[in-house]
C-alpha cells in the first residue's frame, strides 16, 4: 500500500518535473527562432579568419584562392536571399526569367566587389565584439574591421539560420545597411526607366564588366 | 555682405529664416521609405559639378593633407573644430530640450577651451574617457520640433541636403557664435581658415568610405541620397541605430518551380550572361553612364 503511494508519488514528481520542463521550454522554443548568438558570433569569427587566411597565404596560386573564397562565399552567405531583398518590391512583379538573370547578375555583382575589396587587402583584421536579436528571427553579429592605417570600421553581420546552416543576409557598415542601400539604388534606375527591369540589369552588366 | 552684418541682424535673420521654414516645412508627407526627391533632375546636374570639384580640387588636397601630416596634428585640427562648434552644440541641445546634451557640450567647452588649449586637445574625452563628443546641428534641432526634411536637395560646393537642413545649415552660418565673436574682432580671416578646415578635414575621413561606396554602386547619386536620409535619420534619433527594425524575406519558395533554375554559379571569371536576347537597351543615355567621381562629402560640416 505505502509502496503504491510513494510511487503514486514518484509518477506525481515526475509529471510535475515534465509539466515544468514543458512550461519552460515552451517559451525558451519560442525565442529560440532566433540563431543562437553564440553560435552566430563563433560563425562570423570563423569566416573572418578563413578569409585572413586565404589573404595572407603568399602560397596560393589564383585559382586556388579564387576557390578558396568561392567556397567562402557559399558557407557564408545567402545571396538569393540578399538578392531578392534588393529588388524591393519588384521582385513580385518579375517573370520568372527576369528572376533568373537578376540573380545571376547579383551574384556576380557581388562576387566582383568583393574580389575588388579584398585585391584591396592590407592586413585588416576582423573582431568580434558581440551580437544581439535583430529582427524576428535573427542575430546581429557586431564586429569591427582593425585596419592598419585608419581608425577601425564598425560592421554589422546580420546572421540567419538556414536549412543549410547559418548564412549572412545583410551587411551593416557604420549602421547603414548594404541591403538597403542597394534597395534603394535598384528602384531608382528602375524608377527612372518606367518600370523597366532591363534597364538595370544594363547597368549591372556595365558595373560587372568594369570591376571584374 | 553677412560681414557686415552686426551680429544682433545676423541672429535676428536667422530666427526669421528658421521660423519661416518650421511653419512650412511641417506639411510635407514623405514616406520614410523612400526619399522625397522632386527636384532630381536638377539635383543630379548639381551633383555631377561637385563631384568634378570633388575630383580635381577637395579630394586631392585632403588625401595629401591625410597622407603628409602626421595623425597627432591632424587630431588637433579635428579637435579644435569641434570645440569652436560646440557652443553652437549647446545652443541646439538647448534648443531641443536636451538638457543633459547640453551639459555636457557646456563642460566640454569648458574644459576644452582651458585645460585643452584653446579646444587643441579633447581634454574632455581623453582616450574616449569621459563626455564623448556629439553633434547637434541646427537641421536636427528642427526635426526634433516636428519639421519634415522636405525636398531632397544637392547642395553645389556643399553636397546631399534637404529643405530642413539646408535652412539649419544657412541658420548656422549666421547664428554661429564664435563666427561672429571673430567678425566683431576683425577676425574674418579666422572664420575662412575655419570653413577651410572643416572641409578637409571632414572630407579627409571620409575618403576611403565614399571611395568604397562609389566604387561598389550602381547608382552613386541614389546611393548618397539614401544613405544621408538614413544617417540624418539616426542622427536626429541621437545614436539610436539607423535601419534597425526591418525585416528580410526568406528567398521565395515560388522560384522553386521555375525551371531549371539552379543556384547560380559563382564564377570570378565574368563571363558575357548567355541569356535570352535582350530588348534594346533604355532610352535614357544619363543612366548608364555612371557618376564616376565622388562626393564633396556624407556629412553636413562640422561633423
Amino acid at each position: 500500500m505505502t509502496k503504491l503511494v510513494s510511487r503514486r508519488l514518484a509518477i506525481g514528481r515526475l509529471l510535475i518535473v515534465a509539466v515544468t520542463a514543458l512550461a519552460i521550454q515552451v517559451p525558451l522554443a519560442a525565442g529560440g527562432a532566433h540563431a543562437q548568438s553564440g553560435e552566430a558570433e563563433a560563425f562570423v569569427a570563423d569566416l573572418g579568419d578563413a578569409a585572413v587566411q586565404v589573404l595572407e597565404n603568399e602560397d596560393l596560386t589564383a585559382e586556388t584562392a579564387e576557390a578558396e573564397f568561392r567556397d567562402l562565399f557559399q558557407r557564408g552567405f545567402d545571396i538569393p536571399t540578399i538578392a531578392r531583398f534588393a529588388l524591393g518590391t519588384y521582385w513580385r512583379s518579375a517573370t520568372d526569367e527576369e528572376k533568373e538573370t537578376y540573380l545571376s547578375l547579383f551574384e556576380d555583382l557581388v562576387i566582383v566587389t568583393y574580389a575588388r575589396r579584398f585585391e584591396e587587402y592590407s592586413g585588416e583584421q576582423l573582431v568580434v565584439r558581440g551580437s544581439r536579436p535583430e529582427g524576428q528571427r535573427d542575430i546581429m553579429v557586431m564586429s569591427d574591421i582593425i585596419r592598419p592605417d585608419g581608425p577601425p570600421v564598425a560592421v554589422g553581420w546580420r546572421v540567419r539560420e538556414q536549412d543549410a546552416g547559418l548564412r549572412i543576409i545583410d551587411v551593416v557598415i557604420e549602421g547603414v545597411s548594404q541591403g538597403i542601400t542597394q534597395r534603394d539604388e535598384f528602384r531608382s534606375i528602375i524608377q527612372r526607366n518606367g518600370g523597366e527591369l532591363n534597364a538595370l540589369f544594363e547597368i549591372m552588366r556595365d558595373n560587372i564588366a568594369q570591376s571584374g | 555682405m553677412i560681414r557686415r552684418l552686426g551680429h544682433f541682424t545676423r541672429a535676428a535673420a536667422a530666427i526669421v529664416v528658421a521660423s519661416t521654414v518650421a511653419g512650412c516645412a511641417a506639411t510635407g508627407t514623405q514616406s520614410s521609405e523612400e526619399v522625397y526627391d522632386p527636384l532630381e533632375s536638377v539635383n543630379r546636374v548639381i551633383f555631377d559639378v561637385n563631384q568634378q570639384v570633388d575630383r580635381f580640387v577637395i579630394r586631392p588636397i585632403a588625401v595629401t593633407y591625410r597622407d603628409v601630416v602626421p595623425e597627432t596634428f591632424r587630431d588637433r585640427v579635428t579637435d579644435f573644430l569641434r570645440n569652436a562648434r560646440t557652443p553652437l552644440i549647446f545652443a541646439n541641445q538647448v534648443l531641443q530640450g536636451d538638457w543633459e546634451g547640453a551639459g555636457d557640450a557646456a563642460g566640454r567647452f569648458f574644459i576644452n577651451s582651458t585645460i585643452g588649449i584653446g579646444g587643441l586637445i579633447d581634454i574632455a574625452n581623453y582616450n574616449d574617457q569621459g563626455i564623448p563628443f556629439e553633434n547637434e546641428d541646427f537641421g536636427q534641432t528642427l526635426a526634433v520640433w516636428g519639421v519634415d526634411e522636405g525636398p531632397y536637395l544637392v547642395v553645389p560646393l556643399i553636397g546631399p541636403s534637404n529643405l530642413r537642413d539646408g535652412v539649419g545649415f544657412l541658420v548656422e552660418t549666421l547664428a554661429d557664435p564664435i563666427g561672429i565673436v571673430m567678425t566683431e574682432f576683425d577676425l574674418q580671416a579666422f572664420n575662412y581658415a575655419r570653413l577651410g578646415f572643416t572641409i578637409i578635414d571632414v572630407r579627409s575621413r571620409t575618403v576611403d568610405a565614399t571611395d568604397e561606396l562609389e566604387a561598389s554602386s550602381v547608382d552613386y547619386y541614389a546611393a548618397i541620397r539614401s544613405i544621408y536620409n538614413r544617417t540624418r535619420e539616426a542622427e536626429i534619433l541621437d545614436g539610436e541605430v539607423p535601419d534597425e527594425s526591418f525585416e528580410i524575406p526568406d528567398f521565395d519558395e515560388d522560384l522553386s518551380d521555375l525551371e531549371g533554375f539552379t543556384s547560380p554559379t559563382l564564377d570570378l571569371v565574368i563571363q558575357p550572361q548567355p541569356q535570352a536576347p535582350l530588348p534594346p537597351p533604355a532610352e535614357d543615355t544619363r543612366v548608364t553612364e555612371l557618376p564616376s567621381e565622388l562626393q564633396l562629402q556624407l556629412m553636413p560640416l562640422g561633423q
